[in-house]
């Protein structure tokens, strides 16, 4: 039998990117299959037999920069490396500031992996906007499915 | 109604269809498109633009002074938001301006629990202010100026995929800057060797 109905398929993925959510142990690639299905799994993404790398990250235009950046991917940053990434650092003496009341870097978005600094950055940023508009959401039909107790 | 809606707005983001009690729009606002409202029209979750125009529902009773927190609080939700969005689209939508995308509110679904079990649904735009994302959600964006924030929490362990998608956000090394200090650790072991990263 031909996997996937014989469709083309193509698996495009970074593995030094974030693992897949939520169960990842369970993922095709997995080389110690969680249970029988995960083995199929395994055996599917076995067939995979054409592999293209990509090896140069196009969106950066500075090869200096680049080079930093894949030596970081890696975990090889040398000392250099850490030296120019921690002067971006905003409250390291050595930073350069940047006008942040100014274009291009009153644009600028921060990335972090903090919920509770995203809620705040968001509500301030937003706030300094004109005229907010605050929009409730509208409650429409509702029904009582099941008495007390039964849900 | 009023305890089915202390009930609603009690409950977590994601225990709401995702889709938010209440939302902060204006006129230039950045917005992010948080379901796969419309994949053909380029509605997609994780669609990133600005709020180009607000159509307002009729029955709204004109502009009041802002409140203390200087917004106005809206009676009824817009009938229509246009959104241009940040890479362009080569859709074209009847009436609308070109490069525009229409946007109305989504419509969701869910339990709640007061005296008796209710479903729910709600009305309410798929979006989220756009100022800020999380590094998962930043992963595959390209964010022309970025502010990467790498610095150590005191819930969760930073794991190297957390510093390599943020730093490979923007286009070089003159449109980031990093918020505050961070443990370089992070760029000088291979993930592999990351016993968080790895399961």
């Amino acid at each position: 039998m031909i996997p996937f109905g014989s469709s083309d398929i193509l698996v495009m993925g970074d593995f030094y990117q974030f693992l897949p959510i939520g169960q990842h142990k369970k993922a095709l690639y997995m080389s110690f299959p969680f249970n029988k299905c995960c083995e199929i799994g395994r055996n599917l993404y076995l067939q995979f037999q054409t592999v293209v790398l990509l090896n140069w990250q196009m969106r950066i235009t500075n090869n200096h920069w680049t080079h930093i950046l894949h030596r970081a991917r890696t975990g090889d940053c040398s000392a250099d490396d850490i030296n120019t990434i921690q002067q971006l650092v905003l409250t390291d003496s050595e930073c350069t500031l940047p006008d942040f009341g100014n274009p291009p870097w009153d644009d600028a978005i921060l990335i972090t992996p903090r919920k509770s600094l995203q809620t705040y950055w968001n509500e301030a940023a937003s706030m300094n906007t004109v005229i907010p508009l605050v929009t409730l959401n509208t409650l429409s039909t509702q029904k009582t499915l099941f008495s007390k107790g039964v849900c | 109604m009023t305890a089915e809606r202390f009930a609603t707005a009690s409950l977590s983001f994601d225990d709401t269809d995702r889709l938010p009690t209440q939302l902060t729009i204006s006129l230039q606002m950045k917005v992010m498109v948080t379901k796969n409202i419309c994949t053909y029209a380029g509605l997609a979750n994780g669609t990133r633009g600005t709020i180009a125009q607000i159509v307002l529902d009729e029955r709204e009773p004109g502009y009041e002074t802002p409140n203390v927190q200087g917004c106005i609080a809206l009676t009824f939700p817009p009938t229509m938001l246009l959104l241009k969005p940040t890479v362009p689209v080569v859709t074209g939508f009847e009436g609308i301006p070109k490069g525009l995308i229409p946007i109305f509110p989504t419509q969701g679904s869910f339990k709640i629990k007061t005296s008796s079990c209710t479903m729910v649904h709600h009305q309410q735009f798929a979006l989220t202010p756009a100022y800020t994302f999380t590094n998962f959600k930043s992963q595959g964006q390209t964010i022309e100026r970025v502010i990467v924030d790498l610095g150590k929490t005191s819930s969760f362990m930073l794991n190297p995929f957390h510093a390599y998608v943020a730093l490979y956000r923007s286009r070089g090394r003159d449109m980031i800057q990093l918020l505050r200090d961070f443990d370089h650790n992070l760029l000088c072991h291979h993930p592999c060797e990351d016993p968080l990263s790895r399961g």
